[in-house]
């Protein structure tokens, strides 16, 4: 249960933590020190200081590692708990650090407890307190860099499956081709180009855009498609002129389209239609992408993460939504698969 | 005759590029006659069987079958006549690309560029004027770029499997299973179970599997079977030289692809 494998990647931080605790311990014993009128001697004030923070520091945020994080995966267990572990790691090393400070002493501090309660319960609130304040400091510096991390991660796993090399080059072949055989369908192509990757390179920079902005989007790739398969990929983008100004995270439906291509239609000989959709359902916005290829994933599938571009699409609705959206497998009769984002409404301001 | 008018047969499904690279050929290579130009893997090997062109373009990339499979099963069917020299074509494939250079396979990439294509066409022109090409080496080729190592894949050791009512998703050791055999969108998982042979689907691609599996353990016979050598009783050979594997226990007699052929071969 317990494991230190974040030691190897954490050491520089813990260090820095250690020696940024000591120093406001320190500061601590210099406080305590001057508030009884320099009456202790200030080394026994120090010994106190330092061994209740260590203890308290040591309980709290290493320990919390060892028990809670494995590698850069997320907590372990939720809030409540490590609130619950928190507290008694603060009052456990509390009372180690105490007991420490006693054996460098010689006296009792827990003696306090029967002839000076207030003074006791000051000491104790004090370090809980400045504990307290330490952890959260911490835990929001800590919280702050994985978001951020994870941020950069997502950005990048977009790029990469937007700007998948094979597709880039495929569609310079054709590019070549028309310029030398179709010059006004060659310049068609290349606006088509040039408009998906500046969405590409832009849409993940912005938040929000308006759903016809996204299926003029998904117009442009499609059209690059149906360049490259010919006859083999048809498509038809039906949105409604009241829906259009709905706002949606750009290029939400990119890697849903891209998959219909790639394991739908690009492995049929024949190949087959795409069609994209969006409709009012009560207070939602439902946008569908159904397609007449090999069919391929299941509701199963979905569930268990699988299909590396899907699996991207519920992460980002699980960040910009929350649980308020869902996207599903359905039925379509006609089409042999058919997937379904239902969104929250979001009017253009 | 043959060396006077070189043929060829063009696999490529992207319509344009297969035009521009008839015409690119056209232009560097007049005598060369374009005898079929094919939009998927499947066509692909019916027509190169068909005509018996002397050299193949296969994109790497096409419905039905990947040019490298493609390739495989045209080898597998082939008989007689020299073997024709191929030719793969691809636009983006880092790790093909390797394997390709590592096999001195002759590749293009796209696009097609001319300087390229002279130079391939060159390379071409000395390989024809070789009488009695063996199919050996375009098969010791091929084996070796299928089966091209994957890194960083861990051992399969259990299989999750469903019954074939597929009510139940079972636990298989992968020390019981007696052979795969690819089918359409699953893959037949033949196990022993208490001295039975049951029979299971999952629908984890045979490729995808592959390298999960210890090599020398199972072997891969077809482009649709991989069984455990140590079940295999004995191989026949039929009067076309096709081989079979009968294997112990279970009375399923399975098919060896001339790709796999050299695995058999008597002491």
């Amino acid at each position: 249960m317990i494991s230190f494998e974040f030691w190897a990647t954490e050491k520089w931080r813990i260090v820095q933590r250690l020696a940024f605790v000591w120093a406001a311990a320190f500061l601590i014993a210099m406080a305590l020190w001057s508030l009884q009128s320099f009456t202790d001697s200030f080394l026994v004030q120090l010994v106190y200081s330092l061994a209740i923070s260590t203890c308290i520091w040591f309980l709290t945020d290493v320990m919390r590692m060892a028990l809670f994080k494995r590698g850069d995966a997320p907590y372990l267990y939720s809030v409540p708990i490590r609130m619950v572990y928190a507290i008694i790691a603060t009052l456990l090393g509390y009372g180690l650090g105490t007991l420490v400070g006693d054996a460098y002493s010689g006296h009792s501090t827990f003696e306090l407890l029967t002839y000076d309660l207030n003074r006791f319960v000051r000491i104790l609130l004090i370090s809980v307190g400045v504990s307290l304040g330490f952890m959260g400091y911490f835990y929001q510096k800590e919280r702050l860099a994985s978001a951020q991390r994870q941020a950069a991660e997502s950005h990048l796993k977009l790029l990469e499956s937007q700007l998948e090399p094979h597709m880039l080059f495929n569609t310079l072949a054709n590019l070549r081709v028309l310029i030398q055989t179709d010059s006004a369908k060659a310049i068609t192509m290349l606006d088509a180009l040039n408009n998906y990757l500046r969405a590409t390179l832009s849409g993940s920079r912005e938040s929000w855009h308006p759903l016809d902005n996204e299926f003029v989007r998904l117009k442009d790739y499609l059209a690059l498609m149906q360049v490259r398969m010919g006859a083999r990929l048809s498509f038809t983008i039906d949105c409604p002129a009241p829906l259009s100004h709905q706002l949606i995270p750009p290029l939400l439906l990119q890697p849903i389209v891209e998959n219909a291509i790639k394991h739908g239609l690009e492995p049929a000989i024949a190949g087959g239609a795409i069609h994209i959709s969006a409709k009012q359902v009560a207070d939602q916005l439902v946008l569908s992408v159904c397609d007449t290829g090999l069919g391929g994933i299941t509701q199963e599938q979905l569930d268990a993460g699988q299909g590396f571009g899907l699996s991207q699409v519920r992460e980002r609705l699980a960040t910009v939504y929350g649980g308020r959206s869902q996207l599903a497998v359905v039925q379509s009769a006609g089409y042999s698969t058919c997937l379904q984002i239902s969104l929250p409404w979001r009017a253009a301001p | 005759m043959r060396l006077n008018r070189p043929s060829a047969l063009i696999a490529e499904d992207e319509p344009l590029l297969a035009l521009a690279l008839q015409a690119e050929l056209a232009l560097l290579w007049p005598e060369l006659t374009i005898v079929a130009t094919v939009a998927d893997g499947r066509a692909a090997v019916a027509q190169a069987l068909a005509f018996k062109p002397d050299i193949l373009f296969f994109d790497i990339q096409m419905p039905g079958l990947s040019g490298l499979e493609a390739a495989a099963d045209l080898a597998d069917a082939w008989a007689g006549d020299e073997f024709p020299a191929l030719v793969f074509v691809t636009a983006f494939d880092q790790f093909a690309l390797q394997a390709f250079e590592a096999q001195a396979v002759d590749y293009l990439l796209k696009p097609v560029q001319a300087s390229r294509l002279e130079k391939t066409i060159v390379k071409l022109k000395q390989k024809l004027q070789i009488k009695n090409r063996s199919q050996d080496e375009t098969l010791l080729q091929l084996r070796q770029l299928m089966n091209a190592p994957v890194f960083g894949v861990q051992p399969l050791r259990t299989l999750q499997a469903s019954s074939m009512s597929g009510q139940r998703i079972h636990l298989i050791a992968i020390d019981d299973v007696l052979y795969f055999e690819a089918s359409d969108k699953y893959v037949r998982v033949i196990a022993r179970l208490n001295g039975e042979c049951k029979e299971y689907l999952i629908r984890t691609p045979l490729k995808d599997l592959v390298p999960q599996l210890d090599a020398g353990v199972f072997w891969q016979i077809h482009r649709s079977t991989v069984v455990r050598s140590t079940t295999i009783e004995s191989v026949s050979r039929d009067e076309t030289g096709k081989l079979s594997v009968h294997l112990l226990g279970c009375l399923d007699v399975l098919p060896v692809s001339r790709l796999y052929a050299y695995l058999f071969k008597a002491m």
